[in-house]
């Protein structure tokens, strides 16, 4: 998961962010409590989550966030 | 759904302790195998501290760090700081209060100036604890601005 996880984002934002294990670790189980994701499975020493309903919610809502703060740095 | 491995284990509940280390033993598997999939080789556990380790040539010109947030940090400063705090707690409400109590009952020299001792002990911890809360406001807002 975490393999997936760093490697990807650093793909997605051409390296710009980069996640460390200490803060990934704990993001993931804050995660998990706080119901935005759930365990699936476990492959190899390393657990695999899949997205919640809740998870979702919250995730277009930053999106839209970004997006509003996108915008207005545009239009200024 | 192929690569499952399902694991039964039967722990009664007199083996909580067994429970307990087998759990502990598989977080702290995947604490590292978390790391080790950020490129951080785990070395050794040492005084409540893992140590980690990855060589400047797999970091791409930055210079990594465990943590990446500052909350995430803040975060692992306070589990530290508690850590260290318990058995300063304990000795204070354990040791240093109920001396000063008891000591303050009994009216001969001796006990006078144990008493003493532990009222100078107590503003010691006092004037730390002081210190740190000056400290944790300073840094908290360091960061916050």
């Amino acid at each position: 998961m975490a393999t997936l996880l760093s490697k990807k984002t650093e793909q997605l934002t051409q390296g710009e962010i980069k996640i460390s294990p200490g803060t990934l670790y704990g993001s993931l189980s804050k995660m998990e409590k706080d119901g935005l994701i759930k365990f699936i499975r476990e492959e190899e020493k390393r657990k695999i989550y899949r997205i919640t309903d809740l998870g979702t919610q919250v995730l277009n809502l930053e999106m839209k966030r970004i997006e509003h703060l996108y915008r207005s740095i545009m239009e200024a | 759904m192929k690569d499952t491995k399902t694991e039964f284990k039967f722990f009664t509940i007199f083996e909580w302790k067994k429970e307990e280390s087998y759990l502990r033993e598989q977080h702290k598997n995947e604490y590292i195998q978390t790391f080790y999939d950020c490129g951080w080789e785990y070395l050794q556990n040492f005084f409540g501290y893992s140590y980690f380790r990855k060589a400047v040539s797999e970091m791409d010109g930055t210079e990594e760090e465990i943590f990446c947030d500052d909350d995430s940090r803040l975060d692992m400063m306070k589990r530290v700081f508690r850590k260290r705090m318990i058995p300063l707690l304990c000795i204070l409400f354990l040791i240093i209060i109920p001396q000063i109590i008891i000591q303050s009952y009994v009216n001969t020299p001796e006990n006078h100036v144990l008493a003493a001792i532990f009222c100078i002990m107590f503003g010691v911890y006092l004037a730390l604890f002081i210190a740190f809360a000056v400290q944790y406001r300073k840094y908290y807002k360091g960061i916050y601005r």
